[in-house]
């Protein structure tokens, strides 16, 4: 397989990668991608004018990188050991994870208004 | 003294003591474990733990003059199967056994420190200014981590976690009793190891960094909720986040494998009843076990390209 084609399924499947709305300055896939343009493309990336030598990529570490990717993006893992109820609507809290879910959609919207009111909200549980 | 207390005397140390049982063999805890081989010591010292509990558990045996009656073994099973969850004594058991499954935890990434003899040299040093230790175990040698106090903070925050989302499945006012103990457990020994390891014996630093810890503590709890609610890739970022602090050279195939035994290890522990999970000792395994499952080759590889447009999240063509 050429280099080229690691590179496009790399491209392929960082672009089906989750985007995470919580956490914009520290992307998995926007670092994965700078990693892959400074191996792939050594030349385009922004040097202090040293000249760049193009490393050759080893093919097999890229496919197997490549790989676990996709097998991270298409759920291998959570369809092979699938939880149940137990796990995920434990009996102390059975909505504890579609809370967390909810209340990590509605963060990166919130005004700062929006946060004092849930902090008071939040501070005044009642059984 | 053995000899001189009458028989019953003994026999109701021994039933006391046996609530909260030390098996080493973890028989029931293995269930879910792939290897074959590595069984967790438990029973022998460790330096950087905490003290155990005062009272040593009573060796039927021994104490019997080397036979077992049969009223042993069945006050024995009596004790397992009339184990009563919850009620005021919960929380003095939870202790005694959460400390055995904080063992199994802290002993993942272990690490020691070589203490310079002469006092002029400073201890070795990574890059970031942390001190470096040596140790062994997948996490150093295999995911490539170094032997330091933060990569096993993280590590074992990692499996507490695991241990606290079983924990969450007791019954409400047990569960909030078993997640603060193996906590504590956690904590005490945290700062053991930096008077220890990293000679910080002013409390004020100690407490600063226990502090800085304990956010992320609840950073990582959040972010591995949402991974194990959502999917694969994101438990893969957020572990990418915490465990590999978000490097641009981590192997995504150790990723993959540690979210692979994070998932395995929760299907198993799904499947031990409340009460083998509070009474029996825990031998993880390790990601190790994982490789050959990521190592499949995935369709996608040999899938055809169609144009990519990398703002559309479309589903991936299959042959």
């Amino acid at each position: 397989m050429s280099q080229e084609v690691v590179y496009k399924h790399y491209l392929r499947a960082l672009s089906q990668w989750p985007k995470d709305a919580l956490r914009p300055e520290c992307r998995f896939e926007d670092v994965m991608r700078r990693r892959i343009e400074s191996k792939f493309n050594p030349s385009e990336t922004p040097s202090e004018g040293r000249q760049v030598e193009r490393v050759p990529v080893n093919q097999e570490a890229e496919l197997k990188q490549v790989n676990a990717l996709y097998s991270l993006i298409n759920n291998r893992y959570t369809t092979q050991y699938r939880l149940g109820d137990l796990i995920m609507k434990p009996q102390s809290n059975p909505t504890h994870y579609a809370d967390l879910v909810k209340e990590l959609e509605e963060a990166p919207n919130r005004s700062w208004f929006g946060n004092m009111i849930n902090q008071w909200k939040g501070s005044l549980r009642l059984r | 003294m053995a000899s001189k207390s009458c028989v019953n005397c003994l026999r109701a140390l021994q039933r006391q003591s046996r609530l909260v049982p030390r098996q080493t063999k973890p028989s029931i805890g293995r269930v879910f474990t792939t290897t074959s081989a590595r069984s967790l010591e438990i029973s022998k010292p460790q330096p950087n733990t905490t003290p155990s509990t005062s009272i040593p558990p009573v060796d039927p045996v021994s104490a019997e003059g080397g036979h077992k009656s049969a009223l042993d073994i069945i006050s024995k099973n009596a004790a397992l199967s009339n184990r009563k969850i919850g009620g005021i004594t919960e929380t003095y058991t939870a202790y005694g056994a959460t400390e055995e499954l904080y063992k199994a935890c802290a002993a993942q990434a272990d690490y020691k420190i070589e203490q310079p003899t002469d006092s002029d040299v400073d201890v070795l040093k990574t890059e970031d200014g942390e001190d470096l230790g040596t140790g062994g175990g997948w996490w150093h040698n295999e995911a490539g981590l170094n032997p330091t106090f933060s990569t096993w903070s993280q590590v074992t925050m990692l499996h507490i976690y695991l241990l606290s989302a079983r924990f969450r499945a007791f019954p409400p006012d047990v569960s909030k009793i078993w997640q603060q103990h193996l906590l504590d457990h956690f904590f005490y020994d945290m700062e053991n190891k930096m008077v220890v390891n990293h000679g910080m014996h002013a409390r004020g630093t100690r407490n600063r960094y226990l502090k800085d810890i304990f956010v992320q503590y609840r950073g990582i709890n959040a972010a591995y909720d949402e991974g194990l609610a959502k999917n694969d890739a994101v438990l893969a970022g957020a572990v990418w986040r915490n465990v590999f602090k978000a490097s641009e050279e981590v192997d995504i195939a150790i990723l993959a494998q540690i979210v692979s035994f994070m998932r395995r290890t929760l299907n198993g522990l799904e499947k031990l009843e409340d009460i083998a999970v509070m009474m029996q000792s825990i031998d993880f395994g390790g990601p190790g076990s994982d490789k050959v499952m990521v190592a499949k080759k995935s369709k996608m590889l040999s899938a055809a390209f169609e144009k990519v447009e990398p703002a559309k999240a479309t589903t991936p063509t299959r042959k």
